[in-house]
């Protein structure tokens, strides 16, 4: 792990709608790492990876990147700088085809013999999706969706990952599969930020984890440690 | 003797303005209930045609001028006739939003211009002329549009007062929330709409024999957007905004035109002053739009909110408001619930939702007993709101019923819904916002009164009673949720707490025997969180109601709850006590996972 | 005899149906992304057709504040046509800046941006009205140069003809729809700009710009805009100009009937429109410009999402 941290968010402060939804937020991701945001809906999660990636206007603090200060760069920016957010529910574009999802991720990037080649690795990863590239996204299932979605934001080549509840209303059988495609990014040394609903599977992938509460970070801490923590089930259950 | 000179000069122009001011309040009427009608030149050409071929053909006059008597009676056919074209139009086009709407009216004008121009009873393209005269000089109009006028302006003033005006601003304010009050959406679109095109009916009979000629350009596309600027530009937030952009936009091309005459000018400008009407128009269209979206005359200009203006001072607010008993007592006039008879409060019988391809809601059922916290909780996306959503009538099921007290309420629309007692508050707040605390309050009662229109707009006394009735108790509710301070505010103003609370007091008002709360925690702290189960405790018992409450804290829920159901996936997997749901295996896992 | 009067009927409706087509592709494309109907693509169609109209060299009335001027140049009709259309694009994009811009900015509602564009519609109309007059001007005869004047479909013995100029307008029409259709479907910008329409949100996070894009589809929609009133203006005459907003109403009729936002909808909705109207018998042929309105009026009614449009889109 390098010394100087790939992206850290410093004093985080979300409001929107008269509500605050960050209230102050410290974290930080090293090269390499698989980080995940833990906590119950509503604790802030999806607003601290939707501030990252831009879609959400700061009220405070700082996002530093790579060394650099992003606070204020705008979200296509952000993306052209190596960090790609496969956002919350999929969000596929339903009326183009799963090829031209794929083709579409690579829209900051210019190299267009080397898109195509990345279309197809990604294809060939993704055997499920190769059948159907043609197809509409649209008529994919739920899983094959997520599959494109984690695929479409990695054909930017993006150094850091923020992916967005990946196992959300998927059957567990696919959530199986999505989680040992997160094991197989990690492998590879994709830096991931990870926010999710099931604790316990996304500890088990990780290692470093931060718990969510009311906007704040309750507890933090490596993830063997956090899945033995009663306090991470006690912000969950109460 | 020189006022009298003056008037004469420019007799034709006063009377011009004044049929201005009145057809811009034509399209103001529907607007108040946030529908944009550009229909209105269509009426006016109806009411002017109906005019011109009875003072022409069939009703008798003398060497070119007709008594006042047949004018009346072409005002009143012109009004009837209208206001029939428009319930049969209007009914079926009222079910579009926004645009769409906007689209079938000017469709509908566009139609109306071609068929009078080919029809041989208009006189084709030719139009009528020669159409008598009821008064000797231009500026006897004034007789008949004045007090038209000043009346319409008097009724403006006092609908925007009363249950029916208090319903129509609901409606474009928030049309779901408006519904979710019990106000019934096509009823009262279908009346705004009516009403416009009596008035712009009325208007086009005066303006046949005003003009002494009627013809199919008087019913087209750009006189719709004359009258968008009177109300854009004068104001389209008051009534009086339209009167004033009326009179202005008409006085000012001949301000213009007198202007030009003034020697010296260079021909450009003098020749853009004569003509250049529409280019101001447009031009003051594009950028009003842009900086004063509400136009000159606001609200805040006349001094804010009325009537609430400190609620300290005088006679609005009661000496005496103990939140207790008269609150109680206004509430509680449904029948108290037969416990022999054994039939639930609620019952939700394998109710299953689909949209967007996903199942939502999946063969739940469940039922609520009369007097207890019921909770509902479960990951995000497991279908809670949708439950919520099909409950009030805003979602159809693909399945299942929906029993209340005995009654079916599967499919209902909201507002009938809210009649039968049922009474929400939303996941994202649904508050009138631009309006104030108090006319929220008071929306929130538009069931518990009965006055319509006409005795609201006439003041007669049962509508006041009603009015101070619904107001002691709005008064009494906003006291009892420690926002009586800031009943003059506009919603949209309030700090999050006080929004959450007065959402839960509008709730209130409805006098329901049951409370739905979506998500009412959101976004709070842990001090607020305790303040909500405080007071959810205390209206419960207060208000003797039956309360279901979706909530994400789980904390929270366990604490208030008499019992909890937990859905995941849309289908329900537990449903009990809290400290059972708790425990159970099922539960945790799909709340932390395996 | 019938037949021959069909076949023209037939034709004419086609090529009419096209420039609708090409007109309301102008809405279209600006509604899909968004959401907003733009009313000064009619004042765009007017302007368009002035434009070339100017650039051909012709000499504008004695009505207007520009009476009897011409511009110094005088350029072959194709090259008008798509100077004036380039033209109207670059106006399309002004536009977009000074007037539409400002409103997204606060985000205003649909309907507030509507009715501005209708202000600018008409200030923009009564501009030209002021600076050119409001006579009718046709362009110079024979804007093809050798090409006859008209050309037979039938045969030898039962002739049935129809002017060049409506055939030529006609495959112009086909040749930029087929363009515009390999540019939605075909190229990278082209899908930037179906994703922006279905998910702006989504195409942020892939790096898509909108702001530019929304720009280029204000170029590319005013270019139709500007397009199609050429050709109006050629098939017929420039008949002044206020027939611009007509024109704009009877596109509103088009896109709504092929379903918003729909751009095959709009091709389809543009033709079927076209047709209608040719096909109204001679009897009544003064109701013609009723047809479009009539349609509009029964489709909100029964179908408000138009023929291709998605069930349900018409709900805010």
């Amino acid at each position: 792990m390098s010394a100087r941290p790939l992206l850290e968010l410093h004093g985080l402060d979300v409001r929107y709608g008269g509500i605050q939804a960050l209230r102050g937020i410290d974290v930080t991701v090293h090269a390499g790492e698989v980080v995940t945001l833990l906590g119950a809906n509503g604790a802030g999660k999806s607003t601290t990876l939707r501030s990252v990636s831009r879609l959400v206007d700061l009220h405070a603090g700082r996002i530093v990147y790579d060394g650099r200060d992003v606070t204020r760069l705008r979200a296509d920016a952000i993306v052209r700088l190596g960090i790609s957010h496969v956002p919350e529910g999929r969000r596929m574009l339903s009326k183009l085809s799963v090829l031209d999802n794929l083709l579409l991720g690579a829209y900051t990037r210019s190299d267009h013999r080397q898109i195509r080649e990345d279309a197809d690795r990604q294809l060939r990863r993704f055997p499920r999706l190769a059948e159907r590239r043609s197809q509409m996204a649209g008529t994919l299932s739920g899983g094959e969706q997520q599959m494109l979605a984690i695929a479409r934001g990695l054909m930017s080549r993006p150094q850091l990952l923020l992916l967005d509840e990946p196992s959300l209303g998927l059957a567990p059988l696919v959530v199986r599969e999505i989680f040992s495609i997160i094991r197989e990014l990690r492998a590879a040394g994709v830096t991931i930020l990870l926010v999710e609903q099931n604790a316990n599977l996304a500890l088990q992938h990780a290692d470093r984890g931060y718990v969510l509460e009311s906007g704040r970070i309750a507890v933090t801490g490596p993830a063997l440690e956090l899945l033995q923590n009663t306090d991470v089930r006690r912000a969950y259950l109460g | 003797m020189i006022a009298v000179a003056f008037l004469t000069t420019y007799g034709f122009l006063i009377v011009s303005m004044t049929l201005a001011a009145l057809l811009a309040l034509s399209l103001y009427i529907p607007f108040l209930a946030g529908q944009l009608s550009l229909a209105s030149p269509g009426f006016y050409a109806l009411g002017g045609y109906i005019a011109a071929v009875l003072a022409t053909r069939v009703l008798p006059s003398a060497a070119g001028s007709s008594p006042v008597s047949a004018l009346l009676l072409e005002m009143a056919l012109a009004a009837v006739a209208s206001g029939l074209l428009a319930v049969a139009v209007g009914v079926p086009a009222l079910r579009l939003r926004g645009i769409y709407f906007a689209l079938a009216t000017i469709a509908f004008v566009e139609i109306l211009r071609v068929v009078s121009l080919n029809l041989d009873i208009t006189g084709g393209a030719v139009g009528i002329f020669g159409i008598p005269q009821p008064f000797a000089s231009q500026l006897g109009y004034l007789w008949i549009v004045a007090p038209l006028l000043v009346g319409t302006m008097v009724v403006m003033w006092r609908l925007e007062r009363t249950r029916a005006g208090r319903a129509l601003v609901a409606l474009r304010e928030d049309e779901l929330a408006a519904d979710a009050m019990g106000i019934n959406p096509t009823y009262y679109k279908t009346l705004a709409f009516t009403l416009g095109a009596m008035l712009a009916g009325v208007v086009g009979a005066i303006s046949a024999h005003f003009l002494n000629t009627w013809n199919a350009r008087q019913g087209t596309f750009d006189a719709s957007v004359s009258l968008l600027a009177f109300v854009l530009i004068g104001g389209s937030r008051t009534f009086l905004g339209p009167v004033v952009g009326g009179l202005i936009l008409t006085a000012l091309p001949e301000v213009l035109r007198a202007a030009a005459d003034i020697g010296g000018l260079p021909a450009w400008i003098a020749r853009f002053l004569k003509e250049g009407r529409l280019i101001i128009f447009g031009t003051l269209i594009a950028v009003g739009s842009v900086f004063f979206p509400r136009g000159l005359i606001t609200p805040e200009l006349l001094g804010g909110p009325r009537h609430f203006r400190d609620p300290r001072r005088g006679s609005e607010r009661p000496a005496s408001t103990d939140g207790g008993p008269s609150a109680r007592a206004a509430s509680v006039d449904r029948p108290r619930r037969d416990a022999a008879s054994g039939v639930a409060h609620l019952a939700v019988r394998r109710v299953s939702c689909r949209f967007g391809g996903l199942t939502a809601v999946n063969d739940v059922s469940f039922e609520v007993e009369r007097g207890e916290i019921f909770g509902i909780i479960g990951p995000n996306g497991a279908g809670k709101t949708t439950l919520f959503n099909v409950i009030t009538g805003l979602a159809r099921p693909a399945g299942g019923q929906v029993v209340y007290r005995g009654d079916d309420l599967t499919g209902r629309p909201p507002h009938t819904v809210a009649a039968r007692g049922i009474a929400r508050t939303f996941q994202n707040i649904r508050l009138f916002g631009g309006l104030s605390v108090m006319d929220n309050m008071l929306i929130a009662q538009h069931l518990r009164t009965k006055a319509g229109v006409v005795s609201g707009a006439l003041g007669l006394s049962v509508a006041r009673a009603e009015e101070q009735g619904i107001r002691r108790r709005a008064w009494e509710l906003l006291e009892r949720v420690g926002l009586a301070d800031r009943a003059g505010e506009a919603a949209r103003g309030l700090p999050y707490g006080d929004q959450r609370r007065l959402e839960i007091a509008r709730a209130l008002a409805l006098g329901p025997a049951t409370l739905l709360m979506d998500e009412p925690a959101a976004g709070m702290n842990a001090d607020e969180k305790r303040e909500l189960s405080g007071l959810v405790r205390a209206i419960v018992a207060e208000f003797d109601l039956t309360v279901m409450l979706i909530e994400h804290h789980v904390p929270l829920v366990m604490g208030l709850c008499d019992r909890i159901a937990v859905l995941n996936f849309g289908q329900l997997i537990d449903l009990g006590e809290p400290e059972a749901v708790r425990q159970n295996p099922a539960v945790v896992e799909a709340y932390l996972g395996e | 005899m019938t037949r021959t009067l069909l076949v023209q009927q037939f034709l004419n409706g086609l090529a009419i149906g096209s420039v609708y087509a090409i007109f309301a592709l102008g809405f279209t494309l600006v509604f899909s992304i968004l959401r907003i109907i733009n009313f000064a693509h009619g004042a765009v169609f007017t302007l368009g057709a002035y434009l070339t109209y100017a650039l051909t060299g012709s000499q504008f009335g004695i009505n207007g504040l520009l009476a009897n001027a011409t511009l110094g140049v005088r350029l072959p009709f194709p090259l008008a046509l798509i100077g004036g259309s380039l033209l109207a694009g670059l106006a399309g994009v002004a536009l977009e800046r000074v007037a539409f811009r400002p409103l997204r900015a606060r985000g205003a509602d649909p309907l507030l941006t509507l009715v501005s564009s209708l202000g600018v519609a008409v200030a923009m109309v009564n501009v030209m009205q002021y600076l050119f007059g409001a006579e009718i001007y046709s362009f110079p005869p024979r804007p093809f140069g050798n090409v006859p004047p008209a050309v037979n479909f039938g045969s030898e013995a039962t002739p049935i003809p129809v002017r060049s100029v409506q055939v030529i307008i006609f495959l112009v029409s086909v040749a930029v729809l087929a363009v515009l259709t390999y540019l939605i479907h075909g190229t990278r910008v082209g899908k930037a700009l179906r994703a922006v329409a279905e998910d702006p949100v989504t195409a942020r996070l892939l790096g898509i710009n909108t702001d530019r894009l929304i720009v280029f589809t204000f170029f590319i929609s005013s270019v139709l805009g500007g397009l199609a009133g050429t050709l109006v203006g050629l098939s017929v005459s420039i008949a002044g100009p206020y027939f611009g907003i007509a024109f704009g109403l009877k596109g509103l009729a088009v896109i709504v009937l092929g379903g918003l936002g729909n751009i095959p909808g709009t091709m389809l909705g543009g033709l079927l429109i076209g047709l209608a109207e040719s096909f109204v018998p001679s009897q009544h042929v003064a109701y013609r410009d009723a047809v479009p309105f009539a349609l509009l009026f029964v489709v909100l009614l029964v179908r408000p999402y138009g023929l291709l449009g998605e069930a349900g889109s018409d709900r805010a």
